[in-house]
């Protein structure tokens, strides 16, 4: 399973950006100012170091927030309507149903408290600015902190503008970055006042600092600092009313690309038709040729990582290169004026050969999902074009549905349906590429639950095919038209779809399609208590799937046999089928299927009557549709709501409660090893007081800090909390030990020290 | 309003063939624009927080000359689906408002409101 929120300590911010220089004033001031409100805007010019330093108050506040640190960077994002599919992502959600994506964020963050990060939001300001006065009206623990070259403009927005670094600071950042290129370089007392003056004609822009230094390679300083002032005196002014700083930062940059020889300039160019990050491969297969030869591209971008124009990322294998919003904009311009649409459609090119040379039903399957996710904002790109370059709509929707799985398997539903369903309505006429994007338009609707849309896109794919004689088309129609029966509870009708579909996949001898529809005509059987008939169709998919070498399908093989199994009274074997299915399900992270595991677990140990465990184990399975977040599937409730009700009357409603609540406090990760039965490793941070206190942990914060007397708008800025949350839990304390008054408080305090936390106690002092 | 627009007390066979109201505001006139979305499992509460971000969307999207209202919203339970009326310029405006309020929808149409019953003259 991918690295869940516990194992990555609650933030997912980079670790390279602990390397920082100075700053400490205005960390200091962003800290105070962001104790007395919820959201803080970094605005100032690119290159001024907005998010370098937003991510730096990040990680050094992030234990005041319980439920972590989250960033989203929206520098790759062109539509608004994506924003929230950023937050999801930075908060490792899934978007599985089709409820308003907004309204799914703002109930899982309502009782969260945690700080939002949104990075680069200029260009999306407007809904970026509606999203977070949303959220902040909604979720009353929350906080954002935002990057950007201008305030949101919302109300209760503080913001703080970014400076350039003042001189001792600036000359720090040059000599780190000097040394990167010139070991052994320092700053001395014959070179301090060409480096401080180098610094000033940069006006202290830590990008455009870096840009320089990178150039003591080949030049001197005092070459350096005589190339820059003929070339700042030489270049026009640009822009009147631009800022004299911004015209510093290009000025520099466009410096820094004059230095280049013309192949790495090309190359430049090229590389910002790329989305986020990118790798090597990709790199000399969209930006070669053409007067770039591809065995020199490997030397180009070490030269460019040299020349800080290109980002690298070691941390990921193959090594992944990104490029900062202000040099992507340049090339941008550049590749532009030197007529560059080429590359663009080579880069939708690239892309598309990436998916569709891989298989989504072998042995590499996984490894093709990971990877789709890795290059997401680059498919998104791929097809941004398709959908706005004239005479490729059809090579879009192609892409589109050619990703059916990958939008599935790693939660992008919404998404998924939202890109076919622009380019089914982008006017192109009847074909086979049409009859398959209805039906992949279908199949995430069936899974997102919206049964209407997808009986509709269905039927029409099943008539177009058809019409075409396209026979894997229809038999996919029909296949998952069985599945929109199966979800109205109509099991006679699934079964004789579903069985009409298998009988088409064989004849289309379409593997992928017919390991599927055994298992989905397997799972209607289990409701039709057809278990023997179950575990037959199941043995013939478990067999497509070893073959094939594939895990996903496979996984819901092992799932549904252990129900049939369990079906079939064997509870023991039952048990130990959902256990391989449960660890497969890890090993993929399959988010969807992993609580439905569990779920199947909790009805076993129930039957055994084992119902401390079941009744844990349906906790652990809340938790785990709380992770997504989603509901339990329909058909499923019944079940669910038998094992519910017996463990209750087994147990009584406190014991219950107390079992069920220990597997709901449960992460993701945690509640995966309690039910494979490994041991549970908790996060160092703790989760509860010591000895038995009635307060919650932060209410014991609050306690221990009002008992030294302080003030609550003190206790709110130790706690970086606001003043209003620190009231409402001041008279929860009251309410629950059931005194009057700050001293009885302080007094409570003192008797009870052990019901501290000690990271309380650690951190107030 | 209908009593100082052009057609509207005089007959059936007298009204424009736009079915967009026109209100005369300040001398220059605006659109109702009915915004049809299904959303599955919305609820009221849901409905709410779409409002408001619809109209701080408003808000901010309107002035520099362009003109948009978030009227009000009809949901319909059983069918999961919602009805918001805009007052605007020009749809292309309640199009921007609604994507970046980020509340999908599925169309929009210029809409007729009748608040009070015509009166027919048979000719």
């Amino acid at each position: 399973m991918r690295a869940s929120r516990s194992e990555r300590g609650l933030h997912n911010v980079p670790a390279g950006i602990t390397s920082f220089v100075g700053r400490r004033q205005e960390l200091a001031e962003i800290k105070r100012l962001f104790s007395g409100s919820r959201l803080l805007t970094l605005t100032g010019m690119g290159g001024v170091g907005k998010t370098r330093l937003g991510l730096r108050v990040a990680i050094d506040i992030q234990r005041a927030f319980r439920d972590g640190v989250w960033l989203a960077e929206l520098a790759a994002l062109d539509d608004p309507a994506l924003v929230t599919h950023a937050m999801f992502d930075a908060l490792d959600l899934r978007d599985q149903s089709a409820r308003w994506l907004v309204a799914t964020l703002a109930e899982y963050l309502a009782p969260k408290h945690a700080l939002i990060v949104l990075d680069n939001v200029e260009h999306l300001l407007d809904a970026c600015a509606v999203l977070a006065d949303t959220l902040l009206r909604s979720c009353p623990e929350l906080r954002i902190l935002v990057t950007s070259r201008r305030p949101l403009g919302i109300s209760g927005e503080v913001s703080f503008t970014v400076p350039p670094l003042p001189s001792p600071e600036a000359v720090r950042l040059f000599a780190e970055r000097a040394v990167s290129v010139v070991p052994g370089f320092a700053v001395t007392a014959e070179n301090e006042a060409t480096v401080g003056q180098l610094c000033k004609q940069l006006e202290g822009i830590p990008l455009a600092i870096e840009l320089a230094a990178a150039r003591l390679n080949v030049l001197s300083l005092e070459q350096l600092l005589v190339r820059l002032q003929d070339r700042f005196a030489l270049l026009t002014t640009g822009s009147r009313t631009a800022l004299p700083r911004q015209q510093t930062l290009w000025r520099t940059i466009e410096w820094s690309y004059g230095l280049l020889s013309l192949d790495d300039q090309m190359l430049w160019q090229r590389l910002t038709v790329f989305s986020g990050s990118f790798d090597l491969e990709a790199i000399e297969h969209v930006c070669a040729g053409e007067l770039l030869a591809p065995e020199a591209v490997l030397d180009q971008v070490g030269r460019l990582v040299d020349q800080s124009i290109l980002v690298r990322d070691g941390s990921r294998n193959p090594v992944r290169y990104s490029m900062l919003e202000s040099i992507r904009q340049f090339g941008r311009g550049k590749l532009h004026e030197s007529g560059g649409a080429d590359f663009r459609r080579r880069h939708r090119d690239y892309y598309r050969q990436l998916v569709t040379a891989m298989q989504p039903f072998g042995a590499s399957q996984v490894q093709w999902f990971d990877r789709l996710s890795l290059e997401h904002s680059n498919l998104r790109t791929a097809l941004d074009y398709c959908l706005n370059e004239p005479g490729q709509a059809g090579a879009g929707m192609e892409l589109a549905s050619a990703l059916w799985l990958y939008w599935e398997t790693r939660g992008r539903l919404s998404e998924g349906r939202r890109w076919i369903e622009q380019f089914l309505r982008s006017g192109l006429g009847p074909s086979p590429a049409r009859a398959r994007a209805l039906w992949t338009a279908g199949y995430l609707a069936v899974v997102q639950g919206d049964v209407p849309a997808a009986q509709a896109l269905l039927q029409e794919s099943r008539d177009l095919s058809a019409a075409l004689g396209e026979g894997r088309s229809a038999a996919f129609s029909i296949h998952f038209l069985g599945r929109v029966l199966l979800f109205q509870g109509n099991l006679a009708g699934a079964a004789a779809l579903t069985e009409q579909a298998i009988g088409l996949h064989r004849q289309a001898g379409d593997e992928t399609g017919l390991g599927f529809a055994l298992v989905q005509l397997a799972i209607i059987r289990c409701f039709q208590r057809r278990a023997v008939d179950a575990i037959r169709l199941l043995d013939e998919s478990a067999d497509i799937s070893n073959r094939h070498g594939e895990r996903w399908n496979l996984s819901y093989v092992l799932w549904v046999l252990g129900f049939a199994t369990w079906l079939a009274g064997r509870a023991d074997d039952a048990a130990e089928l959902e256990l391989r299915a449960l660890r497969l399900k890890r090993d993929i992270d399959d988010r969807v299927g992993i609580p439905l595991c569990i779920e199947a677990m909790a009805w076993i140990a129930g039957s055994v009557e084992k119902q401390d465990h079941a009744a844990a184990l349906l906790g652990c399975a809340r938790s785990a549709l709380q992770a997504i977040p989603s509901p339990l599937p329909n058909p499923f409730r019944t079940y669910h709501d038998a094992c519910e009700a017996q463990a209750r009357a087994r147990l009584g409603d406190t014991a219950f409660s107390a079992a069920s609540g220990k597997g709901e406090s449960m992460s993701l990760q945690e509640a995966v090893s309690f039910a494979l039965e490994e041991k549970v490793i908790r996060p160092a941070r703790e989760t509860q007081p010591r000895g038995s206190s009635p307060l919650s942990r932060r209410e014991a914060e609050t306690a221990s800090l009002v008992a030294q007397g302080l003030s609550n708008k003190a206790v709110a800025a130790k706690l970086m909390i606001s003043e209003r949350t620190v009231d409402s839990h001041v008279l929860n304390i009251l309410n629950k030990l059931g005194i009057q008054s700050r001293t009885e408080i302080a007094s409570w305090v003192t008797r009870h020290q052990d019901s501290v936390p000690a990271s309380a106690l650690s951190r107030i002092r | 309003m209908g009593d100082t627009t052009p057609g509207f007390s005089t007959g059936l066979s007298t009204l424009p063939d736009s079915l967009a109201r026109r209100s005369a505001h300040n001398g220059r006139s605006v659109s109702l624009f009915i915004v049809d979305r299904i959303i599955p499992g919305l609820t009221v509460q849901q409905l709410s927080i779409a409002q408001h971000a619809m109209v701080e969307s408003a808000r901010r999207l309107g002035g520099n000359g362009a003109r948009i209202r978030y009227i009000r919203s009809t949901l319909i339970p059983a069918q999961s689906r919602c009805l918001c009326l805009f007052e605007a310029d020009h749809r292309n405006l309640v199009r921007t408002v609604n994507e970046t309020a980020q509340f999908p929808f599925s169309r929009i149409d210029e809409a007729l409101e009748l608040t009070t019953p015509l009166t027919v003259t048979a000719t």
